[in-house]
């Protein structure tokens, strides 16, 4: 698969390890980071800071003037402070709704237009698990993560049934060390190249989409009304291996 | 924006659908300014939704193309309100059609020999409209085959190559003592074409208001698209109209033009005019005959499944829609209409769809399981049918002034209509079932309408064209007596129905109301 992918929080080390996944895969790869870690030869990032909806714009405008038209979006950016609410500035608790909530509706609405110009595109939002409630502590984050899982939802519907070669899906990675970055960020790799429809508006859980839930009483008349049960769609991590390319 | 609203304009038009498209765009390439005003948003250009968006909330509805609110229909003195079969936007509904591009015949127009015009003829005749259809067979890039039984249409492109399973069905209509002939559409067959019959073509291979109006009206660089505007009335003095008033993000405004064009619709055009009453105009803008919104007119259909011969080949990939025959459209004395392809297999998600739709429209629809529970039958009727082809005749409807559109000033947004099948067409319908049934002996059939079903998404009828200022709206060239620089592009100006999907007729009509605009408007500068 050929092309041009752009990751935000590139130099997280989950964005960091898909770009170069990604790159290895043949696609074209430009991150989006506030600090770039030194250039590599694999991608390029490019120094910008998702809160500034203008500089979004200006990059979409450049990437897309240099490279042609982005096919896969993936929101990876993201902080986590722990603050106690009692003693914290609202300021620093709005930072990271900012940063998580409204820097992905910057970046969404820089390169949306590209694709809805081109009928197609990936967008994939990186979401963590949220326990409801959430730990304390955690009140701008989860704040930000709530309107996040909406956001994807919301984006879906938006282009859902009008721009089917759009498809938005949200992925919950497995970020335990004992699943191994190297498999998780092939899954997130395997995951921006899959553009089967059924993932449009989905939630995917490590490597597997969660199907809606069914009451039993749905299970029991979907049976009798011999509606075909749905199956989800399991990801394989991306193959390539990767070593060290650079 | 404020250059759009600010500037005056050779000609407004109101509704960028087929016919205002088409008009716009004949316009424009004769030098002349235009502007389309248009209740919907121009939406993204490679959108591919049918009209059956899944939502109720009228903004969601028009980001689809979709008319935001129910229509309120009383048919036979029952009232029901429910979504019509009006698209919004650029394009307007015609971006949904199935691209049916068939001429009427000359008895559709005016008398002949052995068969009397009911309105003593249109104004303008079969021959005189003759070069408009070619011209728009030409505009509308229309494909198809000579029907054996008619006069040669030109220019007509070659149809693409039916599958086998089609050709053998058209045999046995042939063996049958039929005449189908490749159905003529407005379709250009790019590479890779997927034929959206009953959806938004997301290329330039279904040529509808957008692909074959509005779109070529822009790259000519003298027009430009107000979306997202509510039309709201006319103003003008006795013979003139000045200004149109819309509003667009609650902000009303007055926008001026030398010439207007209604194209909103048969359902839409009147009900701006009766929106428009004035000193001037006490009775609505035009309507000093009081035929604005009178003589409204559908198609009744008869859905009807047809089985190729049982030896035909399977399925393979090919043309949905792919013949229309001529051989019941008249019989005697009987007006009736066209037979045609659908485009749709008889499978089971179209037959579900059926099914859901008559249950909405039954005392049972609050009842959800019910909606579940036709997954059985329609599953069943999906094995019986096998791999049938869907295909409707279409009768044609004749004018009745108490058969008409009203304006409520309290809810200017909606459609409303009256409507009564008259006795004769009722009777005109079963006589088409027997010969429809005798002609069709040794085809596998299965009727899949009963009760007698109106076409919603034909209208016409409801600002027709007459000679006699009090017999109609407009003038031969559309312009409404009334006025001198206020026209018609849409079905509303067609004094009968005709037994043919009215696409074609708009566009032809279209076309040559656009020339004799612009003749005149050259001519007065």
């Amino acid at each position: 698969m050929t092309g041009v992918a752009v990751i935000t929080g590139s130099s997280t080390d989950l964005g960091h390890a898909i770009a170069r996944r990604l790159a290895a895969h043949g696609m074209t790869v430009r991150g989006v980071s506030r600090h770039p870690r030194p250039a590599e030869g694999l991608f390029q990032t490019l120094q910008g800071d998702v809160t500034d909806a203008q500089a979004m714009r200006d990059l979409a405008q450049r990437i897309e003037g240099e490279l042609g038209p982005v096919t896969i979006l993936i929101h990876a950016a993201a902080i986590h402070r722990r603050q106690d609410f009692l003693s914290a500035r609202a300021e620093d608790v709005c930072h990271q709704v900012q940063v998580n909530l409204c820097g992905r509706i910057n970046v969404t609405a820089a390169f949306l237009p590209g694709m809805v110009a081109h009928g197609r595109g990936r967008i994939i939002n990186i979401a963590r698990p949220m326990p409801r409630p959430p730990l304390p502590g955690n009140l701008g984050f989860a704040a930000a993560q709530a309107g996040a899982d909406i956001l994807t939802r919301a984006l879906s519907v938006e282009v859902g049934g009008r721009l089917p070669g759009i498809v938005v899906t949200e992925w919950v990675p497995d970020l335990d060390p004992a699943q191994g970055p190297d498999r998780v960020a092939g899954l997130g790799a395997a995951l921006a190249l899959n553009d089967d429809p059924a993932l449009h508006g989905a939630t995917v859980l490590g490597d597997r989409q969660i199907l809606p839930g069914r009451s039993l009483r749905r299970r029991v008349l979907d049976l009798l009304l011999l509606k075909p049960a749905a199956r989800p769609i399991v990801l394989a991590p991306e193959p390539t291996s990767l070593k060290e390319t650079t | 924006m404020d250059e759009l609203l600010n500037r005056s304009w050779d000609v407004i038009i109101v509704g960028a659908g087929l016919g205002g498209g088409l008009c716009g765009r004949a316009l424009a390439e004769a030098g002349l300014s235009v502007l389309f005003v248009e209740k919907g948003s121009t939406g993204p250009r490679l959108a591919e939704n049918g009209q059956e968006c899944g939502y109720d909330d009228p903004f969601a509805r028009q980001m689809f193309g979709c008319w935001p609110v129910p229509v309120e229909s009383t048919v036979d003195g029952a009232t029901s309100v429910g979504w019509g079969a009006q698209g919004v936007g650029v394009g307007g509904t015609s971006v949904f059609y199935a691209a049916a591009m068939e001429q009427p015949e000359r008895h559709d127009m005016e008398s002949v020999p052995d068969l009397p015009h009911p309105t003593g003829g249109w104004p303008v005749g079969y021959d005189e409209f003759a070069p408009w259809y070619d011209r728009a067979r030409d505009v509308m890039a229309v494909n198809g085959s000579q029907d054996p039984l008619g006069e040669p249409a030109a220019p007509l492109a070659a149809p693409r190559p039916l599958a086998a399973r089609d050709e053998a069905l058209g045999q046995a209509l042939e063996r049958a003592g039929l005449h189908p002939y490749r159905a003529h559409l407005g379709i250009r067959q790019l590479e890779g074409c997927r034929e959206c019959i009953g959806r938004k073509c997301p290329r330039d291979c279904k040529m509808d208001g957008r692909s074959a109006g509005v779109l070529p009206a822009l790259a000519t660089g003298r027009a430009a698209v107000l979306d997202g505007t509510d039309a709201l009335s006319l103003q003008g003095d006795a013979r003139t109209v000045t200004h149109l008033r819309v509003r667009r993000d609650g902000v009303e405004h007055l926008l001026s033009a030398r010439a207007f064009v209604l194209a909103g619709g048969s359902l839409s055009s009147p009900r701006l005019l009766l929106a428009s009453s004035t000193d001037y105009w006490p009775d609505g803008c035009g309507n000093s005959s009081g035929l604005v919104g009178r003589g409204l007119m559908f198609h009744i259909n008869e859905r009807i499944a047809i089985w190729p011969p049982r030896n035909a080949p399977v399925s393979s990939p090919g043309p949905l829609k792919t013949f229309s025959l001529r051989d019941l459209y008249r019989d005697g004395p009987d007006r009736m209409g066209l037979f045609q392809s659908l485009g749709l297999p008889a499978d089971y998600g179209n037959i579900l769809y059926v099914l859901r739709q008559r249950y909405q429209a039954s005392p049972f629809r609050h009842l959800r399981i019910g909606h579940e529970l036709l997954r059985l039958p329609a599953l069943t009727a999906a094995k019986l049918l096998g791999d049938a082809r869907v295909f409707a005749g279409i009768i044609e409807d004749l004018p009745d002034e108490d058969n008409r559109v009203r304006h409520d000033p309290a809810r200017p947004d909606t459609i409303i209509y009256e409507y009564r099948m008259s006795e004769e067409l009722l009777a005109r319908r079963l006589r088409f079932r027997k010969l429809l049934k005798r002609r069709l002996r040794g085809v596998r059939s299965l009727w899949l309408s009963h009760a007698p079903e109106l076409n919603i998404a034909h209208p016409c009828g409801t600002l027709r064209f007459s000679d006699d200022p009090r017999r109609g709206v407009l003038d031969r060239d559309c312009k409404a007596h009334d006025l001198d620089n206020l026209f018609v592009a849409d079905a509303s100006f067609m004094p009968s129905s005709t037994g043919v999907n009215p696409g074609m007729t708009i566009v032809a009509n279209a076309l040559r109301v656009a020339d004799a605009m612009a003749r005149r408007l050259k001519a007065a500068p």
